[in-house]
This record gives C-alpha cells, structure tokens and sequence, in this order.
C-alpha cells in the first residue's frame, strides 16, 4: 500500500466548524446525539456553531415533543371538524399556536421559558388568589400542562410518608391542571353551540358524541388527569371504540349477506343486527345494558365510562348505538326524548305514524312500534302526545345529558363538599347558565366561569 | 455478476493517486463501490483481464487507508453491532464492540475526514460510528471547553453574549 503525505491538511479542519465542513444532514446526525444542554453549550461557542445548531430545526423538534408529551396533541379530536378555524378567528385558544418558520428552537426556548414561569405563578396563587395569574395560567392551556403534571409528581416524591397529605403548591397545581381542562371542553362547548359553526364547510358533520365526549371532557377528574399521558386520553378510546363496534356489525352483515364492503345495508337490517351488541341473551360477552341497579350513577352519563363499562343510562346508551349506527351505514337515527325515557326512532320520511320504527337501546335494543312509545309514555302515568315522538336536535340531547349530571351529582352532594370545593353539580349549571352562552371570548369565559374552586373529587 | 468478482478484487485510488488493492467483497460495503460496480458490469461484461479502479477524489490515502481497514474488519472479522436511536449509554464501548470504540479514537483531524469518507463512499455503518464519535467529543462539555477542542475562537460581540446568557436556561 501507497503512504500518503498528510502534512499539508493537518491545520485546516481543526480551525473550522462542524456546520462549515459538513452538509446539514451529517450535522443532524451529529447532533441528534447530544442532549439539550451540550447543543445550548455548542451554540455558545462561536456564531458559526450558533447558526448551525440553530438551524437544525428537526433536531430541535424531537427534544421539543420528548419533553412535552402534549406538544403532539394539543389538537383535540374535534379539530378535524372546524374547531381550530373557529378557535382561531373567534379569539379562543384551544388552536395549536403558530411560530414563526417553523423556528423549532425559538419554540423550543418559548416553552422553556413558559415552564420556568409556572412554578412562581403557582407559588404566588398557593398564597393569595389572583384573577391575573389565574387567566395566565388558564390561557397557556395545554402548553403547561406537562409542567403542572411534573410539578404535582415532584410534590407528591417530596411527601413520601404521608399519602394522603397534599402541600399547598401540589392543591394549586391540580386546580390549574382542572381549571385547563374545563378551558378547554367550556371552548368546545362554545364552539358546538356556535350557530355560525353551521355556516362552516365542515369536513364532517357534527354528531351527538362530539358533544358527549365534550360533556365527558368536563367532568374528568384531576386524577386521571395526571395519571394519564394525555390530558383528555378517553376521547382517542372513545374513536376507537365505536370504530370496532361498528366493525363487528360490519363484519357480521357483510358476512351473512355476502355483501361488499362499499355497499350499504338497509337501516332495518343494521337495527336487527345491533341487537347482537345490546341483546345479553345473545352470544356476544360484552353487550350493553341498561344500568338498572346504580340508575343515578354520573358515570352513566360519561360517553367513555358507558363503553368502558358497557352500561349507561337511556339517553348515553342512544347516543352509543346511534354512533355505531352512523358508522355501519350512515343514517342518522332521531333521539326521541320521551317523557322518562329515551328512545331512538328510525328516520321517517313522511309515512304514517303507525309504520314508524324505533328502538331502545336501554332494553337490549328491542324494537318498538309507534303504540309501543305510547305505552312506555302511559307507563309513566302521563298522558301521551304525538310531539313527545318528535326528535330531539343534538343541542337537546347534550343539554339534558348535563342535566341528567347534574341531578346526579346533587344526589350525593354531601359525600363530595370539601373544605373550599364548590359542589361539583354547582360547576356543572354553568354549562347550562346564559352566563357560558353571552362570553365572547377566552378573556370573559375565565371571568365568569368560577369553576377552578371546585373540588376534584 | 459471475463467480469471478466475489473473489476478485479491484482498486481504490485515493486523493494524491494512491492506489489500494481491495476484495471486491470487502469494498462493497460502501455503497459508493457497489452503484459503481453495477455501471461496469453493463458496461464491460466480458472484459475479464483489467481491474476496476474506482477513484476517490475526496478521500485522502491516510484516511482511505482507515476506511479499508474498517471495511476489512467489518466483512472479516465481525460487523459492528448497529447504532440505534436512542442510544443506550454515552460511552461508544458500551455502545459497539471494543474494536469499533478504539477505532475512533483518533484525533479530531481524522475523525472529521473520516466523517466526510463514510459520508462521501456511503458508508452507513461508519458514517453512524463517526457521528456517533464527534458528539461524544461534545457531550456535557462546556462552551469553553469545546472551544478549547475544537480550537475555535469566541467572534460573539458583547450584546450577543448578553443574549447567549438569556437563552442557556
């Protein structure tokens, strides 16, 4: 083998920058290797460096979405159907904030900064309430909740002994945790009852369990919260979950009736194949049942905690079989609101009372006639009305589901008082209060909304 | 390509015209070498006489040198274990075998030229091993400390040291 002089090369390299002698994807790889720390020490050695590590936006993505898990999905579930639009040109916050260039180190150093912030601010309101630090916290949203939830685990470490002992940072902590996530399903809420909305060339449409996940939104507790990765972790369950129920009935159909896929079944023939998920006398394991014996539970009233625990009250179990239904074959079905029951009706098209179908998912999914409706109505001592038969808009079913929470909560009112807590069914009227309906922006919303005192049950 | 080549060799001519006598079977792990070899096949299919040579211009001979004795490690003796992200410890030897550690442990001049070669020959594997090395010089070092390394003089005017400070929270 030739010797090689390499006299002549020794000075040059030592005296230049990784960013001056490779191309940038050699620099990537080069410094998808280093921690944060050595990339800020790297940056601060001379301009040459700063620019090139600056300029490593990909880099600077991944340690952005290592360290703050809800940087991937501050987009809700409902963003596919117009929310961000909406949030953005109405001054809301639930969209995901801009930066400029995808500058992902500015971003990067943005939220470092918002995270040094919280903890003082905390502090601050551990000693005396402030509307001010209130809003700052609120309107940082989902941006610091990574930081509350490693600020609540670090508190807890420190208070190893006592497990039921909090410290006063810990409390305030979790209430700005709650505090975020009610922000976010009051915008939703907001969002939901737009009437502008409508306007939207939306990509999807509304449906019932939109709003339903959003009432869930509301009512989920501190806890799983924390424990969860995600802030709001039961809405990608909830998707998922009524995507393979409906791929059970899609599969059972296309089977008995070697049907293609694309072709659509009839809405008799779906309504008698439901059956399958509702009825228990069937084969199916895991069917839905009417809750009977714990009627008031609010769990029956939370869209995630009715698929998770497969029983629910009338009007949650309709929305359920409704989205499976929407899923298999795209109808539609009506809410009908019967006095003390909820029903479903299949979609009329003019024909006469008599002929039209419902059916009740409470009662293993039977299917009921028009006399039927009446007798349920009867059953209850109250005198039937044909109007009682006409369908509900999602609106309604939304409203008298937070009702239906509402009662449920002030049932068991006096087991959940604390000691500076709002009664949680007291939070839950402002769903419902004009006060939620006439605020105009994120500003007013925090203002009027005094939830944040609640308890965290 | 006929039973020939997997014994044969061919030669690698380095930045100065050093030539290097390769297995063909060790020099295929650079990419470089086999796109090459594929364009010689179609075009000289029966000349069975002359070696293929494959100039290098970027590559000097002291570091080609380091690159064949790479490959030659490599397709001979074991390959190295596989970089993964993320990497299961700061050391290199606890990362890849002994041998591949000692490697790298040249200085700073044959290591960045050594970057440029895997990067230039297409070497993943030594590309990987060589990035791998270079951030290790800069892990957990300080701003005065890599400069001192790297032998690279502070051009931040006072203002921009002032920001610097800002932004190492």
């Amino acid at each position: 083998m030739a010797q090689a002089h390499t006299s002549s090369s020794v000075d040059s390299s030592s005296t230049q920058s990784i960013g001056a002698i490779f191309p940038s994807e050699i620099q990537n790889q080069i410094l998808r290797h280093l921690d944060r720390k050595s990339l800020i020490n790297l940056r601060g050695t001379n301009r040459t460096y700063r620019d090139t590590v600056d300029g490593c936006q990909c880099i600077w993505k991944i340690h952005h979405d290592e360290r703050w898990s809800n940087g991937k999905c501050r987009n809700t579930w409902l963003a596919t159907k117009g929310l961000t639009h909406w949030s953005s040109t109405n001054n809301w916050t639930l969209h995901a904030k801009k930066f400029e260039d995808e500058d992902w180190f500015g971003e990067f150093l943005r939220r470092s900064r918002l995270d040094q912030s919280v903890h003082s601010k905390l502090m601050n309101l551990t000693m005396e309430y402030s509307q001010t630090l209130w809003y700052d916290l609120m309107v940082e949203g989902k941006d610091i909740v990574d930081c509350l939830k490693s600020i609540i685990a670090k508190e807890k470490e420190s208070l190893s002994w006592s497990l039921h002992e909090r410290t006063p940072l810990q409390v305030t902590a979790e209430k700005a945790l709650l505090g975020i996530s009610r922000c976010i399903a009051l915008q939703e809420w907001k969002f939901l009852h737009d009437p502008t909305v409508k306007q939207f060339k939306l990509v999807e449409r509304l449906q019932l369990e939109d709003g339903a996940m959003t009432i869930a939104k509301f009512c989920e507790p501190v806890k799983d919260i924390i424990t969860h990765d995600k802030i709001h972790q039961f809405e990608e369950y909830t998707v998922q979950e009524l995507d393979s129920l409906a791929e059970i009935v899609k599969n059972r159909l296309n089977s008995r009736f070697y049907a293609s896929i694309e072709e659509k079944h009839s809405i008799m023939t779906v309504v008698e194949e439901m059956k399958f998920l509702f009825d228990s006398s069937g084969e199916f394991d895991d069917v839905f049942k009417g809750n009977v014996d714990d009627y008031y539970d609010a769990k029956n009233s939370l869209i995630s905690q009715c698929l998770r625990r497969r029983t629910g009250i009338p009007i949650m179990l309709a929305v359920i079989y409704t989205s499976i239904v929407w899923r298999v074959c795209g109808v539609q079905m009506d809410i009908i609101g019967l006095p003390g029951h909820v029903v479903l009706g299949v979609p009329f098209d003019g024909i006469p009372d008599s002929a039209r179908v419902f059916v009740d998912p409470f009662n293993g999914g039977r299917i009921l006639s028009y006399a039927d409706c009446a007798e349920i109505v009867t059953g209850y001592n109250i005198a039937f009305h044909p109007r009682m038969v006409t369908p509900l808009s999602n609106e309604k079913v939304w409203e008298r589901t937070v009702a239906n929470l509402i009662q449920s909560h002030s049932m068991r009112t006096s087991e959940l008082d604390n000691d500076d807590g709002l009664p949680f069914y007291y939070v839950l009227r402002f769903l419902l209060s004009d006060n939620v309906f006439l605020v105009k922006n994120f500003t007013e919303l925090v203002k009027a909304s005094q939830w944040y005192y609640s308890s965290d049950r | 390509m006929d039973g020939d080549d997997v014994h044969g060799t061919l030669k690698l001519v380095s930045k100065e015209g050093d030539t290097f006598e390769v297995p063909i079977e060790i020099a295929k792990l650079s990419n470089l070498v086999v796109t090459t070899l594929g364009e010689e096949d179609i075009d000289e299919d029966d000349d069975d006489g002359g070696v293929v040579e494959i100039p290098l211009p970027n590559v000097k001979a002291t570091v080609l040198a380091k690159v064949i004795e790479y490959c030659t490690h490599y397709k001979m003796v074991e390959p190295m274990t596989p970089i993964t992200l993320p990497l299961k410890s700061n050391r290199i030897s606890e990362i890849v075998q002994d041998w591949y550690a000692r490697f790298v442990d040249v200085d700073q001049t044959m290591l960045f030229e050594l970057v440029t070669a895997a990067n230039f020959m297409d070497i993943k594997s030594l590309l990987d091993l060589t990035c791998l090395a270079v951030s290790v010089l800069i892990k957990g070092k300080s701003a005065e400390e890599i400069r001192r390394i790297f032998n690279i003089g502070n051009d931040f005017s006072p203002d921009e040291e002032v920001h610097l400070r800002e932004n190492q929270s």
